[in-house]
C-alpha cells in the first residue's frame, strides 16, 4: 500500500503539472506552430486583436531597459487603438515575456509568443538572445525586430530578423572618427568589456586607428567588475588625449568615478550608455561633465519627430525618453506600419513589407530597410552637460 | 518472476509509453521546448544529486561542467566534422576527467571552501571559453551547432528531441536508480552522515568520493552535450553561477537523496516559472518565495511533503474506517 501510494501520488502530481501547464493558457489551441511558415488565421472576424509580441529584459540584469521597452510599445499600440485600429478597425494586443537576459528564457519566449500567434514579435534585446533565437523564428516565419547592435547579427542572412539599431560597427566607428576629427585626439586609450559588445567595437577602432595612424591603447574588463583603478591608471602613464569607453550600464556609471576620482585628464567619448538617465543618475554631476556619447537618440534633439515623442512619453509615464524607449517605440511603429501595409496578419507578407520600409519618420531618425534588415542609419553624439545629454550632431553612415 | 514484479514491470512500461507518445497530442512547440529543458536539467540533476545529495557536499559548479560538456561537444563536432554522437562521448570523457580533477581538491577542502572551490571551477570554465574567441567565438558565442541525426533521421524539431532527450533521461534515470541503491550508493550516504566511522569501517574514502564526483561531472557533461545541440547556439555568459545555484534548487526542492525527487525537482523548477508567467512582473519573485517557503517548511523537499501529506491523509481516512466499521459490527 505504501509503495504503492508514493507511486501514485507522484504520478498525480506530475500530471497535474502538466495538464496545468497546458491548460494554463491558450484555450483553443492549434497545431500551426508546428508547420514552417504558418500562418495566422485568416478567416478570424475583423474583432479579433492583432497580436503583436515583445521579449524584453523586465527582470535579470537590466530590468529598467525592459521597462522602457514595454511602456514605449504598449505607447505605439495605444495611439493606434485610440485612432481606431489597424485593419479596418482591428484592435492591438501586445503580449509580454520577460527573458531575464537569458539565452535559453529568450528562446523559451519567443516559442510562447510563436504558439500565441503573434504576428510579429519586438525583441530580445542583447545580441546574443538575439542570435539565440534566430533559428527559431526563421523555422517559425515570424518577423522578429531586435535592438540586438552586433555587427553578427546582419550577417545571419536571416530573412527574418530586422534590427532597429545602427549597428555596433557604426557606433564604434563613428565614436573614434569623432575623437579624431571632432576632439583633436592623438593618442585614444580605450576601456572595453571583453564581451561581444565591447570586444567588437574594440576591433573596429583598433582597425580605424591603424589606418589614420593614430596612437592606441586598449584595456579590457569583464561585466560585473568594480575596479577599473588598474586599466584607468594605465591610461594615464600611456598619456592617452582621447578616451572610449565601451561597456554596460553599471560598469560605465563606475569608470566614471573612478576616472575622476584619479583625475584622468583625456577627453572622453562613450558608448551610448551614458546618455541613458539610469546611468547619469548614478553619477555625481562632476563625475560626467563633458563627456561625449555616441547614441541612437538623444532627447534634447531639436528634431520635431524626437519633441513630439519625448513630450507623449514623458506626458504618460513621467520620464524622459531615451534609447530603449526612442528604439522599441520605433519598432512598434514600424512592425504596425508593415502589418497595414501587407494589409493582412500572414507573417510571410508582414516579413516582406518590413522589407520594403522606407522614409518612415521615427524618434530614432529616419527608417530605411536595406538589404541586411537593418533599419536605422544615422548615429548622435551628445555631450553630458549639467546631468542632462545635450544634443550636439546627428552623423549618417551608408 | 513473481506475480508482483510483472505488475510492477507493466506499470512501468505503460508509464514510459505514455510519457513517449506526448509529442503526438502536444503539437505545441513552447510546451514541447519546456518539456524538453526540463529532460536535461533532470539528467544534471541527477548527477547532481550524488555529490551534493547523497554524500552531501555543497557543488556550485555544475555550470562549469555542463559548460565544458556543452563546448566539447560543439567543438569537436565543428571542427573535426563528425557526428553529435561522438561528441557525446567525448562529453563523457570530459566529465570522468572532471570528475577525477574535481574529486581530487575534495578529499582536503570541505563545507564552504569546497563550494567555493567548485564556484571557481565554474568562472574559470566560463571565462576561459570567453576569452578563447579563437576557438570557442568568444562572447558572440558558438551558432549552427548541428542538431543529432541517427540513420540520416535529423532531431532537428522539438517534437523529435524530445524523443531522444526522452530515451537518454530515461537511460540515466535507470542507472542512477541502480547505483543509489547499491553498494556504491549506501557507502555515499554513509559518508554525509559519518565520514569518520566509514573510514573506521574499512570504506576507501577518498575513492569513494572520486567516484561520486565522477558520475556526477559525467552526467553534468552529458547534459550539456544535450543542450548545445538542442539550442543549436551556445554562449558563455549562459553558464554562470545563477545556472549552478538552479540545479541546486532543484536539488533541494526535489529532496536530496532521492531519485525520484530529482526528476520532480527539475519538473517543478522549469515549469514553475513558465505558469506563474500571467503573474507579469511579480512572477519570479513569487516563485522565489514559493522556493524560498519551501526550503523553510519542507526541508526535505515537496515530493517527500506530498507523501507525508498523503500518508497523513491515508491513515485518518483507515482510522475512520476502522471505527466506523466498529460501530457497524456491534
Amino acid at each position: 500500500m505504501k509503495k504503492g501510494l508514493w507511486k501514485y501520488l507522484s504520478l498525480v502530481l506530475m500530471v497535474a503539472m502538466v495538464l496545468s501547464l497546458v491548460a494554463c493558457s491558450n484555450p483553443d489551441e492549434t497545431s500551426e506552430s508546428e508547420s514552417t511558415n504558418s500562418t495566422v488565421e485568416e478567416a478570424t472576424s475583423t474583432s479579433e486583436p492583432v497580436k503583436i509580441g515583445l521579449v524584453a529584459m523586465l527582470t535579470g540584469d537590466n530590468p529598467l531597459n525592459g521597462e522602457r521597452m514595454q511602456q514605449a510599445v504598449q505607447l505605439a499600440i495605444d495611439e493606434y487603438n485610440a485612432a481606431g485600429g489597424i485593419l479596418g478597425g482591428r484592435e492591438i494586443e501586445l503580449l509580454v515575456e520577460d527573458d531575464q537576459t537569458l539565452q535559453d528564457m529568450a528562446v523559451t519566449c519567443v516559442e510562447k509568443l510563436i504558439s500565441e500567434e503573434v504576428v510579429g514579435i519586438i525583441g530580445p534585446h542583447r545580441s546574443t538572445n538575439a542570435l539565440a533565437v534566430e533559428a527559431t523564428v526563421a523555422t517559425a516565419g515570424v518577423p522578429t525586430l531586435t535592438g540586438g547592435t552586433s555587427p553578427s547579427i546582419s550577417e545571419l542572412g536571416n530573412d527574418y530578423l530586422f534590427r532597429i539599431r545602427a549597428s555596433d560597427e557604426i557606433f564604434a566607428s563613428v565614436a573614434a572618427a569623432y575623437a579624431v576629427d571632432e576632439l583633436g585626439a592623438k593618442k585614444i586609450g580605450m576601456l572595453y568589456n571583453s564581451d561581444d559588445y565591447g570586444a567588437g567595437a574594440e576591433k573596429i577602432v583598433a582597425e580605424y586607428c591603424k589606418a589614420n595612424g593614430i596612437g592606441y591603447v586598449s584595456e579590457g574588463h569583464n561585466t560585473g567588475d568594480t575596479d577599473f583603478t588598474a586599466q584607468i591608471t594605465k591610461m594615464g602613464t600611456e598619456g592617452v588625449d582621447a578616451l572610449l569607453i565601451w561597456t554596460h550600464d553599471s560598469e560605465l556609471a563606475i569608470h566614471a568615478r573612478q576616472i575622476y576620482e584619479l583625475g584622468l585628464e583625456a577627453k572622453v567619448v562613450s558608448s551610448p550608455g551614458i546618455t541613458m538617465q539610469q546611468v547619469i543618475d548614478m553619477c555625481e554631476p562632476e563625475y560626467i561633465e563633458g563627456w561625449q556619447g555616441v547614441t541612437d537618440y538623444v532627447f534634447t534633439s531639436t528634431d520635431e519627430t524626437v519633441q513630439e515623442f519625448n513630450k507623449k512619453f514623458s506626458e504618460k509615464y513621467g520620464i524622459n525618453t531615451e534609447l530603449y524607449s526612442a528604439s522599441y517605440y520605433g519598432a512598434a511603429l514600424v512592425l504596425i506600419e508593415a502589418i497595414e501595409a501587407a494589409g493582412t496578419t500572414d507573417r510571410t507578407a508582414v516579413m516582406e513589407a518590413l522589407k520594403k520600409t522606407s522614409d518612415l519618420s521615427a524618434p530614432v531618425g529616419v527608417l530605411e530597410c536595406d538589404d541586411k534588415n537593418n533599419l536605422v542609419h544615422s548615429v548622435n553624439v551628445a555631450e553630458i552637460i549639467n546631468k542632462e545629454p545635450v544634443f550636439i550632431k546627428s552623423i549618417s553612415v551608408e | 518472476m513473481t506475480k508482483k514484479m510483472k505488475i510492477r514491470i507493466a506499470e512501468i512500461i505503460i508509464l514510459l509509453i505514455a510519457l513517449l507518445v506526448v509529442p503526438l497530442f502536444v503539437k505545441n512547440n513552447y510546451y514541447l521546448l519546456v518539456f524538453n529543458r526540463i529532460l536535461i536539467n533532470a539528467i544534471v540533476v541527477l548527477g547532481l544529486n550524488f555529490i551534493t545529495g547523497l554524500t552531501g557536499q555543497m557543488n556550485l559548479g555544475m555550470a562549469g561542467i555542463f559548460a565544458l560538456g556543452a563546448y566539447a561537444s560543439a567543438l569537436i563536432t565543428r571542427y573535426a566534422n563528425i557526428s553529435p554522437w561522438v561528441g557525446l562521448l567525448l562529453a563523457i570523457a570530459v566529465g570522468w576527467v572532471i570528475g577525477q580533477c574535481l574529486g581530487y581538491p575534495s578529499l582536503r577542502v570541505k563545507g564552504v571552501y569546497l563550494s567555493l572551490t567548485t564556484i571557481g571551477f565554474a568562472e574559470v570554465i566560463r571565462l576561459m571559453f570567453s576569452n578563447l574567441t579563437d576557438i570557442t567565438g568568444g562572447t558572440q558565442g558558438m551558432r549552427n551547432i548541428e542538431p543529432y541525426s541517427l540513420f540520416g533521421f535529423k532531431f532537428d524539431t522539438q517534437g523529435k528531441m524530445y524523443y531522444l532527450f526522452f530515451v537518454i533521461t530515461a537511460f540515466g534515470f535507470f542507472i542512477a536508480w541502480r547505483i543509489v541503491y547499491s553498494k556504491w550508493g549506501r557507502v555515499f550516504k554513509s559518508l554525509r552522515d559519518n565520514a569518520e566511522a566509514v573510514e573506521m569501517s574499512g570504506v576507501d574514502i577518498a575513492d569513494v568520493k572520486i567516484k561520486a564526483f565522477t558520475i556526477c561531472a559525467i552526467y553534468g557533461a552529458v547534459a550539456g552535450a544535450l543542450y548545445a545541440h538542442f539550442m543549436g547556439y551556445i554562449n558563455p555568459s549562459t553558464f554562470t553561477i545563477d545556472m549552478s545555484t538552479n540545479f541546486v534548487i532543484m536539488l533541494l526542492i526535489g529532496g536530496l537523496g532521492s531519485v525520484i525527487g530529482n526528476i520532480f525537482g527539475a519538473i517543478i523548477v522549469t515549469i514553475l516559472p513558465e505558469m506563474l508567467r500571467f503573474l507579469d512582473d511579480y512572477y519570479l519573485i513569487t516563485f522565489s518565495i514559493i522556493v524560498l517557503l519551501g526550503a523553510i517548511f519542507f526541508p526535505n523537499g515537496w515530493v517527500d511533503a506530498v507523501v507525508r501529506l498523503g500518508k497523513k491523509t491515508i491513515n485518518i481516512i483507515s482510522d475512520k474506517r476502522a471505527e466506523n466499521g466498529k460501530a457497524v459490527s456491534r
